[in-house]
């Protein structure tokens, strides 16, 4: 029966005209069926891989990105200390482009007192770099302070607000020269004052003042800062300007101490103590 | 086994005061307002004269005032001089005429911080003759006065647990 069966549909399919549309419309019904049910697999081999790992393999995946990730981390830190570096050494060597006369060390300000009352302050470096005691401390803007006191490895920095540093100074545009020395209502707002300036003065203000260079102590043409006010001293009749230092000097983080320039004299270091 | 918690609890004391020191001493930390910020170090020396005597508060006034010295100008003077002495001073007070407590501590060290600023003052300001006197002392000193004796509370708290903690059980 069965035989009989096979055999006659085998002839309607081979020699009856219009039979061969049923494997296409098998074909037709089947093969989007195929092709949805190979995707549904592909999709899911994706999702699970063959290759499957133990927990231990995990854990061992899991230690070695997180060595991996301590170590970018250093290369991360490593490479802003080399990016502050490497702005320092920029301004290191803009500063001796202009002044090719000076000797300088790098330095940081490694500590504030708070008991200074002039935001004086303490270096990461001292004799063992030949830093002495007197050296002028300067930015890439101009003078900030001097040298004090000098030990192996660090010196403090008395800064041009303190009425302590004196320095002798003129004004670029007219001539009048005077002494720096500091004063405690000044120093809180980062100003200094210009005392002794004489009478028949021709300042102005945003005159910028620079170091007369005399006694040796600083470089001659170092800046100072620029005119801000003029005034008539409280006890006396002289008159002071007010001059603005061109950095923070509370808040200063870099400096460079000058260790030797050309004019460099000798220091009555007496006088100075 | 006594002399052990002793000698732990004065090892607690100096690491104290070293981190104190750097704290105070560190140039971008947070709690500085327009420049000004407490000193750690003179509530630290009182409290620790509080709790420990003339003797032990004699030493670590000393330590302390040399610390202050170092870090202000590199030479030892008036603060050395003057942070033994309280420490001596304070340390007496506690074991023969006051009960130590937190209304006592606080006005010894009102009183203490007190001495400190007005010596300070004195000696590192008015005789070095600089001008400005009233301004530094309003803008200056009584600010950090005030502003240290608000820590002095967490300080006290702070020392009171080694005094505490830190000790054998007496015989």
């Amino acid at each position: 029966m069965s035989c009989v069966l096979i055999g006659v549909g085998v002839f309607i399919l081979r020699f009856v005209p219009g039979a061969a549309i049923l494997p296409s419309f098998v074909d037709f019904i089947s093969i989007p069926m195929q092709e949805i049910s190979n995707k549904v697999v592909d999709s899911a081999s994706d999702v699970v891989t063959t290759n499957e790992k133990t927990t231990e393999e995990y854990e061992k995946e899991i230690e070695k990105l997180k060595a991996e990730n301590r170590r970018m981390r250093t290369i991360m830190i490593d490479y802003y200390d080399m990016k502050r570096e490497n702005a320092q050494y920029l301004k290191f060597y803009s500063l001796k482009k202009q002044n090719k006369s000076l000797y300088f060390k790098m330095a940081t300000v490694v500590s504030r007192d708070p008991n200074e009352l002039f935001y004086g302050f303490t270096l990461d470096k001292g004799k063992n770099e030949g830093i002495n005691v007197n050296d002028p401390v300067i930015t890439e803007n101009g003078l900030i302070g001097r040298v004090y006191s000098v030990t192996a490895n660090s010196c403090k920095v008395k800064s041009i607000l303190s009425p302590d540093f004196k320095m002798g100074v003129f004004n670029t545009a007219t001539l009048d020269s005077g002494v720096i020395s500091g004063k405690k209502s000044l120093a809180d707002d980062n100003l200094t004052a210009m005392m002794y300036i004489s009478s028949q003065n021709k300042m102005n203000v945003d005159d910028i003042v620079v170091t007369s260079g005399l006694g040796g102590m600083c470089p001659k043409g170092m800046a100072v800062g620029k005119v801000k006010e003029i005034k008539q001293d409280d006890y006396d009749s002289s008159f002071y300007a007010v001059i603005e230092p061109f950095d923070d000097v509370r808040n200063i983080i870099d400096v460079f101490v000058v260790t030797g320039f050309s004019g460099k004299g000798d220091i009555v270091t007496d006088a100075l103590s | 086994m006594q002399s052990f918690y002793t000698v732990v609890r004065y090892l607690a004391y100096l690491i104290e005061i070293l981190v104190f020191f750097i704290i105070e001493q560190s140039p971008t930390f947070p709690l500085k307002t327009n420049g000004l910020f407490p000193t750690l170090l003179v509530p630290a020396a009182v409290v620790i004269a509080l709790f420990e005597g003339e003797k032990v508060g004699t030493i670590f006034g000393l330590i302390i005032g040399v610390i202050l010295d170092i870090g202000y100008s590199g030479t030892l003077g008036v603060c050395s001089v003057l942070m033994a002495c309280m420490g001596f001073f304070v340390g007496t007070l506690s074991r023969k005429v006051i009960r130590c407590n937190f209304f006592t501590s606080m006005i010894t060290l009102c009183i203490s911080t007190l001495i400190f600023y007005l010596v300070h003052f004195a000696f590192y300001y008015l005789l070095q003759g600089y001008s400005d006197i009233l301004y530094t002392l309003t803008t200056h000193y009584l600010p950090r006065f005030f502003y240290t004796i608000l820590v002095s509370p967490i300080i006290y708290f702070f020392n009171r647990s080694f005094a505490i903690n830190i000790k054998g059980k007496e015989a």
